[in-house]
């Protein structure tokens, strides 16, 4: 066992001594400051607090308590989120099989008595540091800059709607149930987030190039936001990967059934233990030419 | 210690490699000689368990490759034309990430690989900076670090400067004389089939044309041989003797 650890380290060396890997962490950190810029705007502040509102023409008297930034830490998540996280995600996951393939590398590894089901789990449970690591990321630094710039942690607000124009407030916290949700969150993010993940390494363990792997994995995410917002295929919507995958955000609602939270955990966990079964299955049975 | 029996592999519908048997003996140097395409990589390739072949036996010690994979390369060491290795890390760092797939070698075993191919001043260097005789080098101190007891190469001589060649001649001639090392040589080098090995084996288009020890005298040098074996000679799926 202690040899597959010091495996599993030198697979994190491998990853994590690559510049490009830091490409997510840099491009999150610029995402984040890009939201905190664009969130100064009075505009920006004034369509959040009419969500908040949730239609009422009467100022909210507690807007100004919440304010601040656990709240703006968590909508600086989403937005990093859906705007980077699954790039960053199929970059990497996209890489890690077929960028060694590509180089020559993983001949050099296969000619070593490694069994290929043991190199594959390796490789999946570096795709999955990479994963959790990337979302405590975002959270994190998403927090500190939020909270350093907008006056402390305040209390957390959280806003939700399935479709943009349709956002209402779902639950207040105070700081420090807010904080301990929001970590929660987090860690439920990271385990959502690995279905794109395990799709890319799945298109990774197939022979492709490492951005084929990427753009396929993109692709299908970019279907999937689409059909979302046709709304004649709404009746299609609990099917969406899209919808299931808002569901960490729906778990902060205070009186959203945990049955409905957990149906979306366990519908994305089911579609990445098929994407990795098939991974495992290509990865093990097909033909690496030296 | 190698042996193939009926081995074939089809890529689709072509078949890269039909009924090869061969035999390599313990403490030989076999030259796997063949034109670009002629299936020396992928011979190598199902020896190594990259490539699965469609039909046929391959065993190395005594162990199916395809079914008993750990213990037929417990003691192998391979070196590819173009060693690939991760450049942004050190050559250190190569050799311990490579070697630590099979086992955590010894500090003392690292040495010795490391002062053996003669890269000691600049082991702690990036692989990057590395020239392809360097890369070459390090190639085959990872493939010694297991202890092995069979080296496979494949064209380890190309793209080597003549003072990089003469060298990794020397190395390999060591290599079995001194270390008692089997070593199957692919190379489209007759010079280091001629210098090195004590048998040979041609293919053409994926099926096995000669297999033994070649005859030449000084009216017949080995390449007049290679070319009357490749032009004349119908395949063959048995060893000759």
């Amino acid at each position: 066992m202690s040899l597959f650890f010091r495996q599993w380290k030198n697979e994190l060396i491998k990853l994590f001594a690559r510049r490009r890997t830091y490409l997510g962490f840099v491009g999150s950190v610029v995402a984040e400051l890009l939201f905190l810029l664009l969130w100064r705007h009075p505009l920006a502040q004034r369509a959040f607090e009419k969500a908040i509102r949730g239609g009422s023409a009467e100022p909210n008297p507690f807007f100004d308590s919440y304010f601040h930034g656990l709240t703006i830490a968590l909508l600086m998540v989403t937005f990093t989120f859906l705007l980077l996280g699954g790039l960053y995600l199929s970059l990497v996951a996209g890489d890690i099989v077929a960028k060694e393939v590509e180089d020559g590398t993983l001949s050099m590894i296969l000619s070593r008595p490694v069994s290929r089901l043991r190199l594959w789990s390796l490789k999946w449970s570096t795709c999955s540091v990479y994963t959790f690591g990337l979302v405590f990321f975002i959270g994190f630094t998403s927090l500190l800059l939020a909270s350093t710039l907008c006056g402390g942690l305040g209390k957390l607000a959280v806003v939700y709607g399935q479709h943009p124009h349709h956002l209402q407030l779902i639950s207040i916290f105070d700081t420090a149930e807010g904080l301990w949700r929001y970590i929660q969150g987090l860690l439920l993010l990271g385990v959502v987030m690995h279905v794109v993940s395990a799709l890319a390494f799945m298109f990774s363990c197939f022979n492709m190039k490492p951005a084929t792997a990427a753009i396929a994995t993109l692709a299908v995410f970019f279907i999937d936001a689409m059909l979302k917002v046709v709304p004649f295929f709404i009746f299609f919507e609990k099917w969406l990967i899209s919808y299931h995958l808002a569901c960490w955000l729906r778990s902060f609602a205070k009186y959203e059934p945990a049955v409905d939270v957990g149906i979306s955990v366990c519908y994305l966990l089911a579609l990445s233990g098929i994407f990795l079964s098939i991974s495992a299955f290509q990865f093990c049975r097909r033909d690496f030419k030296p | 210690m190698i042996f193939l029996a009926g081995v074939s592999k089809r890529f689709g519908s072509k078949w890269a490699v039909q009924s090869i048997d061969l035999d390599i003996p313990r403490g030989s140097i076999l030259g796997l000689l063949g034109h670009n395409g002629a299936g020396k990589s992928t011979i190598i390739g199902m020896m190594l368990g990259h490539v699965r072949p469609s039909a046929g036996q391959i065993s190395i010690n005594g162990y199916d490759v395809r079914r008993q994979r750990s213990l037929a390369l417990a003691r192998v060491g391979a070196i590819f034309e173009t060693p690939a290795f991760y450049d942004y890390l050190s050559g250190m760092t190569n050799l311990r990430i490579f070697c630590e797939y099979s086992a955590i070698p010894s500090p003392e075993r690292l040495q010795a690989a490391i002062r053996f191919v003669q890269l000691e001043d600049c082991i702690h260097n990036p692989v990057a900076t590395y020239s392809h005789g360097m890369r070459q080098r390090l190639a085959l101190a990872q493939a010694l670090l297991p202890d092995p007891e069979l080296l496979i190469l494949d064209e380890p001589m190309n793209g080597l400067d003549p003072e990089g060649v003469a060298e990794m001649r020397q190395l390999i001639g060591k290599l079995n004389h001194e270390w008692g090392l089997t070593i199957l040589l692919a190379t489209h080098g007759l010079h280091e089939i001629q210098a090195l090995c004590t048998s040979v084996a041609i293919l053409k288009q994926g099926k096995m044309v000669f297999h033994g020890v070649w005859q030449t005298s000084p009216e017949k040098t080995l390449e007049e041989f290679y070319l009357q074996t490749v032009r004349t000679n119908p395949p063959i799926s048995t060893p000759v003797s």
